[in-house]
């Protein structure tokens, strides 16, 4: 699965980063929200396909870090050395170059030291993400993509989905509701509700100190927002991010939207 | 399939850009590079679910610009959403622009409607868009999301897509490029390229020349994954304009499975 262990680039990344469309997938330390490498129901497997380009003119230290689920220790980092305009791709990353397995969510930072210590904000790391699954019964696949998040712009006091279900016929699609506390020290707790009236759709969850955690909402109905609140009491952190996922119950079709980070009135 | 009128928000963005979470999808102007309402082939019918949420305390004009294919007709429409509320459309194109086929949008935020609407430097929207179609055989569907850009952001010298094809079985996969051309006044040419040579000349590519204020999606073959296809932008200097942008999508031949990269901007050697 690892079909790609390097690709060369001959273009250059320009410089002057505000000049230039900064995709939502290039900084200097970039997170993977959902990744893995897991059975699924009904024959599916799911695997992560992740490119990592080093678009900076000098080879770039990078440290991988998995952020598993509650439950899950947190193994150590893995560290690798990208040269200058080369990147990696592999259709089975978690597997590949991670060594884990389950769901869990990726912290790419471009590392100061050979010991991975440190970031250096010259680094310039572009990553993709989607993950897949041979659709059972066919010879083909079905998957989702999930875009990179630059870490440093991550200040998320409350959080909002807007688009998730599927508005054509609601009844056929379930959701999903993803979060990864980045806090590296305190546990946080937060509250899911995605149908503002009824507090009975509610879910609460304790995130530990660097991991993330999948949950199910069930089915969204046309016009309902998901919210996401930080409630917790001791060591609240904006260092949080979230996501939603819609999934076709017929065809695993799949589509995801990053929560927009706000604040609640 | 214009499901939702409405739908209202709790959530208030914060007022600091610059500090928070900055989505893709969020301005005051904002570019869907494809969108479409168009039969596909074997039964397909593609449409684009889009939902665009006004993230201000005020309510807010909305112009949207549809960018066609060559030979296709340009049209602006527009709403106003309410302050913190939002529309979605499961067959966006149909329903609030008009027009069959496939296109980009232009979303932009305004003061006033008309032929010369001004941009409203306060208008704070959210975008999210995927295209979509059932899936032949099957009571599902099939789709893709494809992230809106922020207009203000787009400065492209040249592009790079680097994660297309199907790196676990690459004859299974297709691989679409897209390119828009922002430039309201000038067309442009564009080389694209999938592999060595990569970099300037790289007039060696598909050129396409895409009209003023339009969108062209084209077919493109190459060695997955080896390399990144680029696309150079080859117009004449005196009338080139950094006002494009480029998406690739690749798509499962069987089942119709895509996913999409919207091109990072570069400059060449």
């Amino acid at each position: 699965m690892r079909a790609l262990t390097a690709f060369a680039i001959l273009l250059v990344a320009t410089s002057l980063s505000a000049a230039v469309v900064q995709p939502l997938g290039a900084g200097f330390q970039l997170l993977i929200p959902a990744a893995g490498s897991t059975p699924g129901l009904n024959g599916t497997f799911f695997r992560s396909d992740i490119s990592i380009v080093n678009l900076a003119p000098h080879d770039q230290i990078v440290q991988l870090q998995w952020l598993p689920a509650p439950g899950i220790s947190l193994p150590q980092p893995v560290l690798l050395t990208l040269k200058q305009s080369t990147g990696i791709r592999s259709a089975d990353f978690v597997h590949d170059y991670m060594n884990q397995t389950g769901l869990g969510a990726i912290l790419v930072t471009a590392a100061l030291n050979s010991d991975g210590s440190g970031i250096d904000q010259t680094g310039r790391l572009f990553v993709s993400s989607r993950i897949w699954t041979p659709q059972p019964g066919t010879n083909g696949t079905t998957s989702q993509d999930l875009p990179a998040i630059p870490a440093s712009q991550l200040n998320t006091p409350a959080a909002a989905i807007f688009s998730m279900g599927g508005a054509d016929d609601p009844p056929s699609y379930r959701t999903n509701v993803g979060i990864v506390n980045l806090d590296p020290v305190h546990a946080q707790t937060f509250f899911i509700i995605h149908f503002v009236q009824d507090p009975a759709n509610s879910i609460t969850i304790t995130l530990p100190p660097f991991s993330m955690q999948q949950v199910s909402v069930g089915t969204i109905v046309p016009g309902e927002q998901i919210q996401i609140q930080n409630i917790t009491q001791s060591g609240k952190s904006n260092f949080w991010t979230a996501y939603g996922s819609t999934i076709n119950n017929v065809t695993g079709d799949a589509w995801d939207e990053i929560a927009v980070a706000g604040t609640t009135p | 399939m214009r499901t939702l009128a409405s739908l209202s928000l709790v959530l208030i963005a914060v007022a600091a850009p610059a500090a928070v979470v900055q989505p893709l999808g969020t301005s005051n102007s904002v570019l869907i590079p494809a969108a479409g309402s168009t039969a596909g082939v074997n039964g397909t019918f593609f449409r684009s679910d889009i939902t665009i949420v006004n993230l201000a305390d005020h309510a807010q004009t909305v112009e949207f610009q549809w960018l066609p294919e060559p030979g296709g007709t340009g049209a602006g429409e527009g709403v106003t959403i309410p302050a913190r509320s939002g529309i979605r459309s499961t067959d966006f194109v149909n329903d609030y622009l008009h027009r069959t086929g496939v296109g980009s949008i232009l979303i932009t935020a305004v003061t006033t409607v008309g032929p010369l609407p001004l941009p409203d430097p306060t208008g704070k929207l959210f975008v999210s868009s995927r295209i979509w179609t059932a899936q032949p055989g099957t009571n599902g569907t099939t789709s893709q999301s494809l992230p809106a850009i922020p207009f203000a952001t787009i400065n492209t010298e040249s592009a790079a897509i680097f994660a297309m094809g199907g790196a676990d079985d690459p004859p299974s996969y297709r691989v679409n490029i897209g390119v828009v051309n922002l430039d309201f006044d000038h067309a442009q040419t564009f080389a694209i390229t999938w592999g060595p040579p990569l970099g300037a000349p790289v007039q060696t590519g598909t050129a396409v020349t895409i009209p003023p204020g339009s969108m062209v999606q084209v077919s493109t073959t190459g060695t997955c994954c080896t390399n990144p296809i680029s696309i150079t932008n080859i117009t004449p200097p005196d009338t080139r304009s950094n006002r494009w942008t480029a998406y690739g999508s690749t798509i499962n031949n069987v089942t119709g499975d895509a996913w999409d990269e919207i091109a990072v901007a570069v400059t060449t050697p």
